[in-house]
């Protein structure tokens, strides 16, 4: 008794550990999604009481271009929209993380000492750069010291009345710091200094102390910044005086307020012309910012912006800079599409960065909302990948020295202008928390980028989008669900922007369809437009507005690393038994004969028998014909016949096959089934069954298909549309299939002479595509 | 330790994910990373600019062949050869192939250390693959880490 105990207990637990479960796929989310309140709907919507805080900023700034280094004082008015009273405020001060003993700096593992360039030893023997910021003061409207502590890179403002539901607190701080280089300190903001020309291009973001965010479902986000993280921050309006060095150009988040003072009369003519153009017209063009470059600065100039409605502000500020524009109108709203870039970005910038830029808007405009803001600028320097901000993103790919440029710095350019423009509408407006899911927003808007890629020529090279890219990961035993906290996920770009870029266009390709999913995700769109969205609220909408039950789906895609792999096991043909027995039996007796013969048969063949030396051992019996036709046999089926109603009758004497597929779910993901069923005729048919035939037995299933032809061949998902990761079981009869691998190598083995002769087969891929 | 770390893709994007199919004879490795990432650690080390689609073949190799090893249970080094390279917009597969033996399979020994050198939060990822059935996923995050594949 006991040791039949311990064998199901064991059963028990495999099943329980095993990826691939039986159980569960259906089950309803609603044990797992957060009780619906006042603040987020069942619906997926914002409730009646959703709020959320707003702050406003009063900043001025200074460039110290000799020093690299920023001078600020900002007023902050906190309103507090929230039900609760607050005895203290929470501030981000990311710039702590270049302190020389920060977190950041101190948790950093060794190089690899086998393979030290001489750059890195160079680096290592810099003295500690004195970065972070200086606090200089906080203070009330009346000059009055607050108290505050610096807890790293957060710093908590305590105040002297509680804070009420429905006050503001109006407060100051004054700060410094010294701007990173980012040739010895690259991340997301700095400056990059150009030895040739002498010059300096600043990028400046997370430059100012920062409210950190509190909302209803997680209270104050100040989880610690490492350089890594990105973050959820509130609405507000800012007024930001910039000054700089009296040559410079400043690219910024906000709508230029005096630019009388600031722009030259051409500059300004210029922009007038840019606002009729259809094509990005030069306001600074490259010869000036080249003159420009040999220019020192007489003085200063301060240039200001107001910025509604925001949840963050950078600017960009260099006397290199070339700048073009373009004014774009939707829908009688104006949005000026501008790019700022040194020489150095030419000539790849002056012709791809600001028409991504009108691109971006055009698509995901489409898919979302109209872009709400007056700007949108893509700034070239410092970054070297892409970071996003309000209105305003920073992007690196550049040419060569020698002005040419490769396909792949190219089509880099244009995917990283979009990706980073995109961000302006999830999070920048649809303001998830980046800090606890990174696909919520990165997922989307690598899905959104996907398909304006597509919608910038033919074949566009993507990263990633189509089902078959994820494959690979998916199979790995190296993963965790979508649905886990950002910080705890191994490979983010995998999991947070691959999977659920991939899941999306499942969701839209092969689930819902085009038009259902578009609808859907507007509705999302438009309900969190400059509100804090959940991924819950996200999954709800979705369901909400396509009346479609995507529990499974979720639960899928994003609470389980269950994968695709549908096989198909095999095809049964069944006809059906007509009774008839002028039909049935010629048909039993062809089936007989085509039996195999036994070895002993055929080898008995001449043997001797009894029965030949003595005939009349035969008796009825051995004459007897199992399969001739005897009178009897028509009499009892016409009396079969005449009990059958008219349809049955005719049933019987149509000719239908019967075929029987049985599939199994090797990899536990249920997905709909695709089926191409091609004919010995030479037809075929596409059957798609939605995922729901997998809801009685998630694991294995057998579909009937009645039809009057024959079947040839049957293939699962031949459009490759589910993520399928074994396509060798896809087919019936089964297929040999060429990994990804073999492919490639089948493209390089063929020679020229052979391509001459195979015009089909596509060039050898010498790393160019 | 300024300056070794850089935030190069501005996302914590920092993977690469590799698959190594035995065919019976040899062993097929497909390694995916980031093209940026690639180009970046390249100027690191030449001081010029290098785009990976352009010639960098023998450089991306060259770099390869010191973080990408392999050896047999025995300790017998297996040689990577170069099959070729293919470039997406803003990522990079890499093809390689490697004789080996079927029953130096089981116990072969892997260091990948790809990036893990530029960007401190690398992730190397890698399925070591039989048949459909059998795989050894490995997990890379510091450099100069040896693991061994179990099927």
């Amino acid at each position: 008794m006991v040791r039949l105990c311990i064998a199901l207990l064991g059963a028990v637990l495999l099943q329980a550990q095993s990826k691939n479960s039986p159980i569960d796929k259906f089950r309803q989310l609603e044990e797992v999604l957060p009780t619906p309140n006042e603040y987020r709907t069942a619906s997926g919507a914002p409730g009646h009481k959703y709020w959320q805080q707003k702050v406003d900023y009063k900043i001025k700034v200074e460039i110290d271009d000799v020093n690299q280094t920023l001078t600020g004082s900002e007023t902050i008015t906190y309103n507090n929209n929230s039900p609760d009273t607050l005895t203290y405020l929470w501030l981000q001060l990311d710039q702590n993380i270049w302190e020389p003993g920060s977190d950041a700096m101190t948790t950093r593992t060794a190089p690899d000492m086998k393979q030290f360039p001489y750059r890195t030893a160079a680096a290592l023997l810099r003295d500690p750069f004195p970065g972070g910021y200086k606090i200089a003061s906080v203070t009330d409207t009346t000059g009055g010291k607050l108290p505050h502590t610096v807890v790293k890179t957060m710093m908590r403002v305590d105040l002297k009345d509680p804070l009420l539901p429905g006050t503001k607190f109006v407060f100051n701080v004054n700060w410094n710091y010294n701007i990173t280089n980012s040739k010895w300190l690259p991340g997301r903001t700095g400056y990059e200094h150009f030895v040739k020309d002498g010059n300096n291009l600043y990028a400046l973001a997370q430059w100012f102390p920062r409210l950190a965010a509190y909302y209803d479902v997680y209270g104050w986000q100040h989880k610690q910044f490492l350089g890594q993280g990105e973050f959820t921050l509130e609405f507000g309006d800012y007024q930001v005086d910039i000054t700089v060095p009296d040559d410079h150009v400043v690219a910024s988040t906000g709508v230029l307020q005096n630019p009388k003072q600031v722009l030259t009369s051409m500059q300004q003519q210029r922009l007038e012309l840019a606002k009729k153009a259809t094509r990005p017209v030069m306001i600074v063009t490259e010869a000036e910012a080249i003159e420009a470059e040999k220019r020192k600065p007489t003085g200063k100039k301060t240039w200001i912006f107001h910025a509604l409605n925001v949840r963050d502000f950078a600017f960009a500020t260099s006397r290199k800079f070339i700048w073009d524009a373009q004014l774009h109108t939707a829908d009688g709203h104006n949005t000026w599409a501008m790019s700022y870039y040194p020489k150095e970005g030419n000539p790849l910038w002056e012709r791809y960065s600001t028409q991504a830029v009108v691109h971006t808007l055009n698509t995901y405009s489409r898919y979302s909302f109209l872009y709400p803001y007056p700007t949108a600028i893509s700034v070239n320097g410092v970054v070297n990948g892409g970071m996003e901000y309000p209105m305003l993103c920073f992007n690196g790919p550049r040419p060569l020295e020698d002005k040419t440029y490769s396909s792949r710095t190219k089509y880099g350019l244009i995917s990283v202008v979009i990706h980073e423009v995109g961000h302006n509408y999830f999070p920048m407006v649809v303001n998830s928390d980046e800090r606890q899911w990174t696909w919520l927003d990165e997922g989307i808007n690598s899905f959104l980028q996907y398909l304006s890629e597509q919608e910038w020529e033919p074949k566009y090279p993507s990263r990633r989008g189509e089902p078959r890219s994820i494959t690979e990961y998916m199979t790995s035993d190296i993963q965790e669900p979508i649905m886990t906290n950002s910080e705890s996920i191994i490979n983010l770009g995998s999991n947070a922007y691959h999977k659920t870029e991939v899941g999306l266009n499942i969701l839209r390709e092969t689930i819902l369809g085009r038009e259902l999913f578009d609808f859907g995700f507007k509705e999302y769109s438009r309900r969190w437009k400059f509100k804090r969205p959940t991924p819950s609220d996200f999954f709800r909408t979705m369901e909400d507005a396509t009346g479609v039950d995507l529990d499974w789906f979720w639960r899928g895609w994003f609470y389980t690393t269950d994968h695709t792999d549908i096989s198909l096991e095999g095809v049964k043909l069944y006809s059906l038994d007509t009774k008839n027995p002028d039909l049935e039996k010629p048909v039993n007796k062809q089936r007989k004969s085509e039996e195999p013969t036994s070895v002993s048969d055929q080898r008995n063949k001449s043997l001797k028998r009894r029965i030949n030396e003595y005939p009349e051992l035969a008796d009825f019996y051995n004459k007897f014909d199992e399969y001739a036709v005897s009178d009897r046999d028509r009499a009892e089926y016409k009396k079969f016949l005449d009990g059958l109603e008219t349809d049955e009758k005719s049933a019987l004497t149509t000719g239908f096959n019967f075929y029987v597929m049985d599939f199994k779910n090797l990899g536990g993901l249920v997905m709909p089934l695709i089926l191409q069923i091609e004919y010995v005729d030479g037809t075929s048919e596409l059957q798609r069954i939605p995922a729901e035939i997998w809801r009685k037995n998630n694991v294995q299933i057998s579909k009937l298909h009645v039809t009057r032809k024959e079947i040839k061949q049957i293939t699962v998902d031949p459009f490759l549309e589910t993520a399928d990761t074994d396509l060798s079981n896809n087919h019936f009869p089964r297929k040999p299939v060429k990994s990804p691998f073999q492919l490639f190598k089948e493209k390089i083995d063929k020679n020229p002479m052979q391509l001459e002769k195979d015009p089909k087969a596509e060039a050898p891929a010498t790393g160019q595509q | 330790m300024l300056g070794l770390a850089a935030c190069i893709w501005a996302h914590g994007v920092h993977a690469s994910l590799a698959t190594a199919n035995h065919t019976g004879k040899s062993l097929e490795i497909t390694l995916v990373f980031s093209a940026d990432d690639m180009e970046a650690l390249l100027l690191k080390q030449t001081g010029k600019r290098v785009e990976i689609d352009r010639g960098a073949d023998k450089l991306v190799f060259a770099y390869l062949s010191r973080c990408l090893e392999l050896k047999t249970a025995r300790g017998a080094a297996v040689q990577l050869q170069w099959v070729g390279l293919e470039a997406t917009a803003q990522k990079a597969t890499v093809y390689l192939e490697a004789r080996l033996a079927p029953e130096d399979l089981n116990g072969l020994r892997i260091r990948n250390d790809l990036l893990l050198d530029l960007l401190p939060d690398q992730v190397n990822m890698m399925s070591v693959r039989k048949d459909k059935t059998r795989s050894s996923d490995h997990l890379f995050r510091v450099a100069g880490q040896w693991q061994t594949v179990k099927l």
